[in-house]
């Protein structure tokens, strides 16, 4: 072989390498990060799937304001304008101590309810470094009906009724996401048409993004044990629509409670038969400490 | 064999350049301001890596795009999930070449040199040139830019109903500082 083959593949090399040299610094840049691991954001936008609770938490120093209201039910006609004549209302207002834990307090018109719960975060869904598939949350609630029973004048402790639940849930991709949520609600007082204090119920919710700032939300609860016989599931649908610091919630449900022990186990109207309620939840964040 | 022995030796030369001692800072800062009419936003990355290879003049910076806080938290979450959708597009990165000569890390000085190249943000790759001001002094070089970037130019979409409250143009600095020792 001659010297000047030797020079072309030496030039060629030199070449390579030197293209390399720069890509090369970059990707020896990106070796550097590849120990880290990124914690995944929004799975839900809300704290509320729709009726229920979604795994998310605010930020460390977040106040959130939420209102929601339920409709009177769709078959009511024009008469009672689709059920806008009457409305359930929740006023809550929640805070964020930390990134994990979430407590909030609220009072509900229906039944004239006071709610108070605590959120949470025991597992967090990330890539990276450390890959962790889904995201897990706790939840206890526990309400109060101050709504006058002068049949059965139940004391303060029988007014009471608590819910726990552990929510399970994995951002699929970015545009779906899906949770599982296995509840156990437990009443101080039954009614004699009542069967048991507790009941067991497994819910199943989603998220699918329509662009940026839409998505359609759906929620499900399965009574496997409950208290009441005549109840039904609730099932709810709805639209998540986000403008900067508001999150607006517009959906169609048969439940009527907005807090997990009323839709899980009190739901009476039937969704197929046309008793449905409009509603929507207006959420408001401040943050009080950065 | 004498031709070999200078093919060895060259190739060793060639090798040898690309394991040059770098100069790397792992706690580089990037920032960016948006000045638009409601509002002014702004978010600091504290966790930029930076590189600067004195034998080749390269340069590169990457980052992650969740390392990126801002004043409000909700903020942040929309940042990433609706502008620069981080899930997908995890980091945004720099890679060029100084285009300018007389950069000297042995003489203490300020130097102001150009550097070209490509910034990758949101996914696309656009060319970029830039003022860069170094600052060395026997123990560090302190690296610092300012430039801006058009979030058009990265198909960063700016809902019509936020208009007034984002800048379709934001000033991105950033600041590295290398230690010499």
């Amino acid at each position: 072989m001659n010297i000047r083959k030797y020079l072309i593949v030496l030039l060629l090399l030199g070449i390579r390498f030197g293209l390399q040299a720069q890509d090369d610094l970059l990707a020896m840049l990106e070796e550097e990060q590849s120990d880290r691991t990124i914690l995944t954001e929004a799975t839900f936008k809300g704290t509320r799937v729709i009726n229920g609770h979604s795994i998310e938490t605010r930020k460390a120093g977040v106040m959130d304001f939420i209102i929601s209201h339920r409709f009177g039910t769709l078959d009511g006609g024009g008469y009672e304008l689709f059920g806008l004549d009457n409305a359930m209302i929740r006023i809550g207002l929640e805070y964020a101590p930390t990134d994990r834990l979430y407590i909030g307090l609220g009072r509900s018109s229906f039944e004239k309810t006071y709610d108070g719960f605590v959120k949470y975060r025991l597992l967090r869904q990330s890539t990276g470094n450390k890959e962790v598939p889904v995201s897990i949350t706790w939840l206890s609630s526990l309400s109060i009906k101050t709504l006058k029973d002068p049949v059965n004048e139940p004391t303060f402790v029988e007014k009471m009724a608590s819910t726990h639940q552990v929510l399970m849930a994995r951002k699929m991709n970015q545009n779906l996401s899906l949770q599982l949520m296995p509840s156990w609600v437990h009443k101080n007082f039954i009614g004699t048409e009542d069967n048991q204090n507790d009941a067991f119920a497994l819910g199943l919710g989603g998220r699918m993004k329509l662009s940026q700032r839409v998505a359609i939300v759906a929620e499900y609860y399965h009574q496997f044990a409950k208290i009441n016989d005549n109840m039904l599931n609730p099932i709810a649908i709805g639209v998540d629509i986000e403008t900067g610091g508001h999150v607006f919630q517009l959906q169609l449900t048969n439940a009527t409670a907005m807090i997990p022990k009323g839709f899980i186990t009190e739901t009476s109207n039937d969704f197929f038969e046309n008793q449905i309620h409009f509603g929507f939840n207006i959420s408001r964040t401040f943050q009080l400490k950065y | 064999m004498k031709h070999s022995m200078i093919f060895m030796l060259m190739l060793l030369y060639v090798v040898s350049v690309n394991a040059q001692d770098v100069l790397i800072d792992k706690g580089g800062v990037a920032h960016f301001y948006s000045e638009a009419p409601v509002e002014n936003i702004e978010a600091t990355n504290e966790k930029a890596i930076g590189a600067y290879n004195p034998k080749d003049g390269s340069v590169a910076v990457t980052m992650f795009m969740k390392d990126f806080h801002f004043e409000k938290s909700l903020m942040e979450e929309h940042f990433n999930e609706n502008y620069i959708e981080s899930d997908k597009y995890p980091k945004a990165t720099f890679k060029g070449k100084l285009d300018s000569k007389g950069l000297d890390l042995s003489k203490p000085g300020t130097y102001m040199q150009t550097v070209g190249g490509e910034l990758t943000i949101h996914g696309i790759t656009k060319k970029l040139r830039t003022e860069v001001e170094f600052v060395v002094s026997k123990e560090e070089v302190q690296v610092n830019t300012l430039f801006k970037v058009a979030l058009e130019d990265h198909d960063i979409e700016i809902p019509k109903i936020v208009i007034m409250n984002i800048a379709e143009v934001v000033d991105v600095d950033a600041h590295f500082n290398f230690s010499l020792k």
